[in-house]
């Protein structure tokens, strides 16, 4: 059975699983430049992948300590933020996706104006996002029913 | 939504990180609260009301329209 953390505990779990998984991405990411430096000098594909296989462990570190932190590691404040932030850039790409994909296909059809390659890539990205934002969408709502 | 947080807090003579500890959020969170910037979760604010001894509508005043007919 799982003990019970009391609230001091929870905010020391919190801290401390944080402080790892902050230690395990900065060094995944500091590895993989110090790798991208020694590439320059030696030249060796070796260090690329090396860099690499450094970074994706940094990564996996956090994983972990995602998975298996006893408590969450954002409070319902900092969740709040995050909430709000995610509004503001799905605002963002549902106008994009609105505005765009239509004026897309129009412009580009008739031969009056076509968009760079990344940006009429970049909106028909967002497309896909409002897709599986709207897949999610009815499997959370299903979890609710 | 206005609160007494601060009121009781001081009356204790905890800082925002003591209280914060107390009830396992941060102490933004507590400052947010206190600046009526964010209304808590019912579980907090169950857990401030409890942490005060006092009830939980002592401590929030939601303002909230009349209900019912």
């Amino acid at each position: 059975m799982t003990e019970k953390l009391t609230a001091k505990q929870q905010v020391q779990k919190r801290e401390q699983y944080s402080k790892w998984i902050n230690r395990s991405v900065g060094a995944g990411v500091v590895s993989f430049f110090i790798t991208m430096v020694v590439w320059t000098i030696t030249d060796q594909q070796l260090v690329l992948f090396a860099g690499l296989g450094l970074y994706w462990l940094g990564a996996i570190g956090m994983g972990i300590g995602y998975w298996y932190s006893p408590v969450a590691l954002r409070d319902e404040f900092e969740k709040h933020i995050e909430w709000e932030a995610n509004q503001a850039v799905s605002a963002f790409i549902a106008a994009a996706t609105i505005i765009g994909i239509p004026a897309d296909v129009v412009l580009s059809t008739t031969g009056v104006y076509t968009a760079p390659a990344a940006i009429r890539g970049a909106i028909w990205g967002y497309m896909l996002l409002v897709l599986i934002f709207g897949a999610a969408h009815w499997y959370v709502k299903g979890q609710y029913e | 939504m206005k609160n007494e947080i601060d009121v009781y807090r001081e009356r204790v003579g905890l800082s925002q990180g003591d209280l914060a500890t107390a009830v396992g959020v941060s102490r933004q969170t507590i400052n947010a609260i206190e600046r009526d910037r964010y209304d808590p979760s019912l579980a907090l604010a169950f857990k401030l009301a409890a942490y005060f001894e006092c009830r939980i509508e002592t401590l929030f005043d939601p303002d909230i329209e009349p209900v019912g007919e």
